[in-house]
């Protein structure tokens, strides 16, 4: 496993979690913002660019790397999740 | 997601709901006592300052072993066993495999535990159930690697029991994922001003959801472990060996060869080591030797994965002449599928197979699966408010196991450090963790409210945790400088992460209300 | 079949019924893998594991399906099935090493 294509793979995938988590919805409408969010079709389309990088690991036959990026993007997603919900909380 | 028609939801959820909360504090501990336990080499470094960073395969060990087999009966000699101990020191369990009266199949033999000069520290003589037991420096990650394994039941009930908690755990995975129909839509949702269920709902979805991927490897590789040798071996023996659980053993884990008793000078140890590093960059983390002393002896070294892979290395040596033979699979003697697959459950049930960024992962992981138990547990009793006052026991018993557990294995480290320099590690640590137990327990009868327990058991967690650090350095541990200088910075990174944790743990409890949200009187049905 | 009956019956699918089939199934998996009917040998022999690494899964697919298939007769005649093949499979080992042993001691 180089340890830079599962940095860099983790890397690319938290960005775009990071904005799917901004633009989720149901989580603006939850916190009251009035942002609508992102449509579907481009939460599809930010869905399959997270993936991406875990599948070049997978191609690639690192499997270390696979496995670090699956559980790496568990992780920040769960961690925006709860950064981004704190906010919500502070403005009620 | 997966929409299921409405009775099969509610049976589902039934399903989900009732395996949780039948083991689910049991679930509890499996699940953190093994995400402390992916640290439990770092722990144990850390716990009993140990400084030395040469593996004891990269010392010279060949005259410590000759001796110790001219010193052992010749019938031992069929198997030989070396890894590390303690300090980086040697351990070699000289043993043959003999069926018990009771058909078990063991390992009988002499345990030498070996000290920095080679020379014999303790010989314990037995079984390897009944030799290897916690030492004294070791006992912190022992006693955490136990409760993980079995939770101190003794073998074979232990294992059934962590085992039938991962197969609870799979189904809960499984279940979880049928029921909930919008994953994905609630996947960044986390009301925090809604009602109590709502609130601890989304906890527990959100959490589940990130971790399912894991909490299904997890569950299913940890009931695989558990269930191995006390169920699987035997029946597979009956099946395929008619019963030779021995010949099963030989047939995955031997190697084939023609027998050739004759007596012959084994082969330099010290060089088959060195080879074996050369050949993999990575020092063994074990060695076996089979018919030491024979012609047809053999060596393999069993070294961490290359870079990339999660199946360990595995080398094999003519051991009379110590030539490098072959790499074989982990395995079984041929690479296979069927091998393989073995071979990557323990990578992935450990996370050790990428160094600290795997583990650190496996940890996260763990946690985010903690958090998900509990707050399920949470939740079944949240939507139960109405029957409340029959269900007080179950969410204080459920705050004493949630909150205490960690509480009593800070206890334990922390008398863990006060007895190793005395010797009595090995009573203490345990005792300690029953004791701190106790006081958890205790409170949970006498606490005003479930939500005070809470905030107590969060607050004593925080001091001791972080009381940890001087503690160690008050009982004669190693200081900063000279663990970074021995090149184990690792110790003084647990210390740094045990203050900042116990710290961010007593301000929290500090800041944490002493009184719940009002609730409301009738559970929200689940959506 | 009234409603009681057949809740009993998938319990009794679900629980003791998808342990007994898992592990029967476990015991006689190594007979029909490829291979695996040729005993031992260097190559069948990891594939020995492939059942013992699998059933946990095997019983998780047992027991869901017990609980979600609507239609009760079709969960036991898959679950009776698999228990039989697998388990003739397993008496015909057996009988056949007991030949093979009485024949070697005569």
């Amino acid at each position: 496993m180089t340890m830079l294509l599962v940095l860099v793979a983790t890397a690319i995938s938290a960005l775009i979690l990071h904005a799917l988590c901004l633009g989720d919805p149901k989580r603006n409408r939850a916190a009251g913002m009035r942002e609508a969010g992102q449509t579907k079709r481009q939460r599809q389309v930010l869905t399959a660019a997270i993936c991406l990088p875990g599948l070049i690991c997978a191609l690639t036959g690192d499997a270390a790397a696979f496995l670090i990026w699956l559980g790496g993007c568990g992780v920040i997603g769960w961690s925006l999740a709860i950064w981004f919900s704190r906010g919500a909380q502070e403005r009620d | 997601m997966i929409h299921l028609k409405k009775d099969e939801t509610k049976l589902m959820v039934a399903v989900h709901g009732w395996s949780g909360i039948v083991l689910g504090l049991l679930l509890y501990a499996v699940i953190f006592t093994g995400m402390a336990a992916v640290f439990a080499e770092e722990i144990g470094i850390w716990s009993a300052g140990h400084v030395e960073t040469r593996s004891a395969f990269e010392r010279p060990m060949d005259g410590s072993i000759r001796r110790l087999a001219a010193q052992t009966p010749a019938k031992y000699h069929e198997g030989v066993d070396l890894f590390e101990i303690g300090d980086h020191n040697l351990g070699a369990f000289f043993h043959r495999h003999e069926t018990d009266p009771d058909g078990t199949l063991v390992s009988r033999g002499i345990y030498y535990q070996l000290d920095r000069k080679g020379d014999v520290a303790k010989a314990l003589h037995g079984t390897g159930e009944e030799v290897f037991g916690p030492r004294n420096d070791d006992a912190l990650s022992s006693f955490l690697v136990d409760t993980h394994v079995r939770l101190h039941v003794p073998n074979p009930w232990g294992l059934l029991l962590t085992g039938i908690v991962g197969l609870v755990m799979l189904v809960a995975a499984i279940s979880g994922l049928l029921i909930h129909r919008h994953l994905f839509k609630d996947i960044f949702t986390l009301r925090r001003s809604a009602s109590p269920v709502l609130v601890d709902r989304d906890r527990h979805s959100v959490a589940g959801t990130w971790s399912l991927p894991f909490a299904f490897i997890l569950a299913f590789t940890g009931s695989f472990f558990s269930f191995f040798g006390t169920i699987g071996v035997p029946i597979v023996a009956m099946a395929a060996f008619g019963g030779d659980v021995q010949a099963l053993n030989d047939a995955v884990f031997g190697n084939p060869g023609r027998p050739d008793p004759r007596p012959a000078t084994m082969g330099n140890m010290d060089r088959i080591a060195a080879d074996a590093i050369r050949r993999t960059g990575e020092v063994p983390t074990f060695i076996t030797i089979e018919n030491f002393g024979r012609a047809d002896a053999k060596v393999t070294s069993f070294h961490p994965p290359k870079a990339g892979d999660i199946e360990p290395v595995t080398l094999l040596y003519d051991g009379a002449q110590a030539k490098f033979l072959h790499t074989k699979p982990s395995i079984g003697t041929q690479p296979s599928a069927g091998g393989t697959l073995a071979a990557i459950m323990a990578p992935m049930h450990f996370g050790n197979f990428a160094g600290m960024l795997s583990k650190a992962v496996w940890f996260a992981l763990g946690f985010a699966m903690c958090y998900v138990t509990f707050t399920g547990l949470r939740l079944w009793l949240a939507r139960r408010r109405e029957d409340m006052r029959s269900l007080e026991w179950l969410d204080r018993t459920v705050m004493v196991v949630g909150f205490g557990l960690p509480f009593a294995l800070v206890c334990s480290a922390a008398a863990f450090l006060i007895a190793m320099p005395l010797g009595s590690a090995t009573y203490w640590t345990p005792a300690a963790f029953l004791i701190a137990s106790g006081v958890a327990i205790l409170g949970g009868t006498t606490a005003p409210s479930v939500a005070a327990l809470g905030r107590a058991l969060q607050f004593a967690t925080g001091l001791v945790l972080a009381g940890l650090v001087p503690l160690r350095w008050i009982s004669g541990g190693p200081g900063w400088g000279r663990a970074i200088e021995a090149g184990q910075p690792i110790i003084a990174a647990l210390d740094l992460a045990f203050l900042l944790a116990g710290i961010w743990m007593v301000w929290r409890a500090a800041a944490l209300p002493a009184r719940r949200l009002p609730f409301p009187a009738r559970p929200v049905p689940a959506e | 079949m009234s409603q009681s009956w057949r809740k009993w019956t998938r319990i009794l699918l679900a629980g003791p019924g998808a342990v007994l089939v898992a592990l029967v199934v476990m015991a006689g998996m190594p007979l029909w893998l490829p291979g695996g009917a040729a005993g031992v040998d260097n190559l069948v022999l990891p594939l020995v594991l492939v059942p013992l690494v699998l059933v946990p899964l095997i019983w998780a697919a047992l027991f869901f399906h017990a609980c979600l298939d609507r239609r009760l007769s079709r969960v036991a005649a898959i679950a009776a099935t698999l228990f039989l093949f697998h388990a003739g499979l397993v008496a015909h080992k057996l009988l056949v090493q007991r030949s093979a042993f009485e024949e070697h001691r005569s």
